[in-house]
């Protein structure tokens, strides 16, 4: 366990983080040693090419996925020494991760997509989800669909109840990757209004995303090249 | 709360995969179908044979016979022999005997053949005469008419009545009533009787026996040279069912120490003979071990259809964790725990687990209820008794079965790393 008295604003720090990926005897190493410190309040865009490592380090940030080596550390601890239990009750009631690829259960409603993260989060008080469900859903757009399948749901329209899920449990830090990847460019402006919306004094915000208008909206860019970070503008 | 999530999630996956969720749950509703089933046939049998003796004997009643003391036991033994030794002597004592109300002597004519019983001029196979008191009604249940009450009158056995029936092309259970009959006693003395009474069926071998009055009867067993009229087997009733048993050992041990029956078979030396006795509660305790045999095999094979099933359960729900990576991912994601996903795959398994029993329940009903209609026990109409008792039992084995069958697959899948969420399939 570390503590970071100095700087008091750091949500997540990231310490020479490597993530070599084995796959059949080949190896890849998608990070090259990242040093980053994620700030409590800011909103923080990562671009960079195809293939730069981009998810790779987002989901390191959103603690679904460890260094090979390196540290992380989230709230003063360090990741790696996190038991699972702990680590699954910082992923549901602090962070919200929006995949790349829209992630609900297709076998159910919008609804109980919401209800379910709820749920595991089991943050917010159980006669408040339906109707904090319903005005996520709403949010987005999607206050009219609520009920129908996931399935029978556009992709357009499962990234926006993605993004309403990945809210569902008031997080204080969103991570989200490539999250209007999927919507035109009107919906797009309305997710990222929303981000900046619910971004304040407390909730962190980071976005992966190939697109600079999507990128205008982030306090601080991070540029990823090759599994390295290639420059930090303000 | 959580896990009533973890239950959503694996029952929509049951209702997404129907045919598979039956094929799953393929080997628990077979497993406990054939258990059932078999459970079933055994107390249907059971409650069918004790059934049929207790149609026979009284409950508060034994019967004294010879048998071939082959096998372990006192009694049990179903190959009795007809040899004539009770004695008048004996039967007085075993009626004075605590407990014991009354003594009913038969004795059965000796040389029965094929020609002994003759209805107008057929020939019944396999009767023969036996000698008896009017008071035979009070020790065998007499079907219908009433117990003879004069010496040309006689009561016969079911398949007697049943035989007169065929012979007239009848069927009517009270046919043979006030028919005539005649009888070889022994050697050539034959004598017509005129039936009064029909007995109800038994397994207890006396359903070819016409029972004719005792002054007939003129068999002996020798005691050193000298003869006395003897009977071959007794009918006994106690005061209460309660001492039956006390009776029983009572009866054996006098006719094993003191008793004239005991000289006189020493004349059969060779043959092996000794007493057995018969009564409802050794019959049931007898059957009842046969069906406890019986039952055990069959469990047995039923596990073997659960130990089948649970394999198949097992990688069934291995292949259901596989397709469902990305969904677990995305839970593990959320906030799930490795714990969440365990319950929500032992869940799943559990209600598959379930259904199956409760189909298996109803496979195994019907089952039974098949192999009864196809005459399974030698074209007797048995009817289904169901015991009650082992479908929940059932139900229970086959949740445990599906829950162990479910525990790796369940283990594997808790072991799914978020990441795997973004997995492309
Ligand atoms: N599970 C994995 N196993 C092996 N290699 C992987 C794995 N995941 C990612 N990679 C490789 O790591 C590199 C970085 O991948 P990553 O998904 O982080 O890129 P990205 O910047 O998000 O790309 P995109 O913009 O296309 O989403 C890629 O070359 C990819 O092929
Ligand atoms: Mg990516």
């Amino acid at each position: 366990m570390t503590t970071d008295g100095n700087d008091s604003r750091a949500v997540e720090i990231l310490e020479n983080a490597v993530k070599t990926y084995s796959y059949k005897g080949l190896e890849y190493t998608a990070l090259r040693g990242i040093n980053l410190t994620i700030e409590r309040g800011k909103f923080y865009s990562i671009m960079g090419p195809s293939g730069s490592g981009k998810s790779t380090l987002l989901h390191i940030l959103g603690l679904l996925d460890t260094p090979t080596s390196g540290r992380v550390v989230y709230k003063s601890v360090e990741a790696g020494r996190m038991k699972d239990r702990d680590l699954s009750a910082v992923r549901g009631r602090e962070i919200g991760f929006v995949f790349q690829s829209y992630n609900l259960i297709p076998r159910m409603t919008a609804m109980k997509n919401m209800l379910m993260a709820m749920s595991f989060g089991n943050k917010i008080p159980q006669q408040d989800r339906k109707e904090r469900g319903q005005s996520l859903l709403s949010t987005v757009g999607m206050g009219d669909k609520s009920e129908k399948l996931v399935s029978q749901l556009s992709g357009g329209e499962q990234q926006r109840v993605a993004i309403a899920r990945a809210m569902a449990n008031d997080p204080s830090l969103i991570v989200a990757d490539e999250p209007t990847g999927n919507l035109d460019s009107e919906n797009a402006r309305i997710i990222m209004d929303l981000f900046t919306g619910v971004r304040g004094e407390e909730r962190t915000i980071i976005v992966a995303t190939h697109n600079p208008d999507v990128a205008k909206y982030a306090d601080i860019n991070i540029t990823i090249r090759d599994g390295k970070l290639a420059e930090e503008s303000q | 709360m959580r896990i009533a999530h973890s239950a959503a999630i694996g029952i929509s996956s049951i209702r997404r995969h129907k045919l598979r969720s039956v094929l799953t749950a393929l080997g628990i509703i077979m497993g406990i179908g054939s258990i059932l089933a078999m459970v079933s046939l055994g107390s249907s049998f059971e409650s069918y044979i004790v059934g049929s003796y207790s149609n026979t004997l009284m409950p508060n009643e034994f019967v004294v016979s010879i048998g071939q003391k082959s096998g372990s036991g006192t009694s049990g033994s179903y190959y009795s022999v007809e040899v004539p030794v009770f004695t008048t002597k004996d039967i007085h004592h075993i009626q004075n005997e605590s407990g014991i109300t009354s003594v009913l002597p038969f004795g059965a004519f000796p040389g029965n053949n094929p020609n002994s019983v003759k209805f107008g001029n057929v020939s019944i196979f396999g009767s023969g005469a036996t000698a008896t008191e009017p008071s035979l009604n009070k020790f065998f249940r007499i079907a219908n008419g009433s117990t003879f009450t004069s010496s040309s009158q006689c009561v016969v056995g079911s398949s007697v009545a049943s035989a007169i029936d065929s012979i007239s092309n009848k069927t009517s259970p009270a046919y043979a009533i006030g028919k005539v009959i005649s009888v070889n006693l022994s050697g050539s003395k034959i004598v017509d009787f005129t039936i009064s009474g029909v007995l109800a069926a038994s397994p207890l071998g006396i359903n070819g026996d016409v029972f004719v009055d005792q002054s007939y009867y003129n068999q002996t067993g020798s005691i050193n040279g000298t003869n006395y009229v003897a009977y071959t087997d007794l009918a006994v009733l106690t005061g209460t069912a309660d001492q039956v048993s006390s009776g029983i050992s009572e009866t054996l041990a006098y006719l094993n120490s003191s008793s004239q029956a005991k000289e006189i078979l020493k004349d059969y030396a060779n043959l092996n003979l000794g007493f057995v006795t018969f009564s409802q509660t050794e019959i049931i305790q007898f059957i009842d071990q046969e069906v406890q045999s019986f039952a055990g095999f069959i469990i047995a094979l039923g596990s073997v259809a659960l130990l089948v099933g649970m394999v198949g359960i097992a990688n069934i729900m291995l292949v259901s964790v596989s397709e469902r990576v990305r969904e677990v991912g995305m839970l593990r994601a959320v906030g799930a725990r490795k714990l969440d996903i365990m319950e929500m795959f032992l869940v799943e398994v559990l209600i598959l687990g379930l259904i199956g029993s409760l189909i298996g329940v109803l496979v195994g009903i019907a089952l039974g209820f098949v192999f009864l209609k196809l005459g399974l026990f030698g074209g007797a109409s048995v009817p289904l008794v169901i015991d009650w008792a082992w479908v929940p039992l059932a139900i229970l084995l086959g949740m445990a079965i599906s829950v162990i069958a479910g525990l790796y697959p369940a283990y594997k899948a808790s072991r799914i790393s978020p990441t795997e969420a973004i997995r492309s399939e």
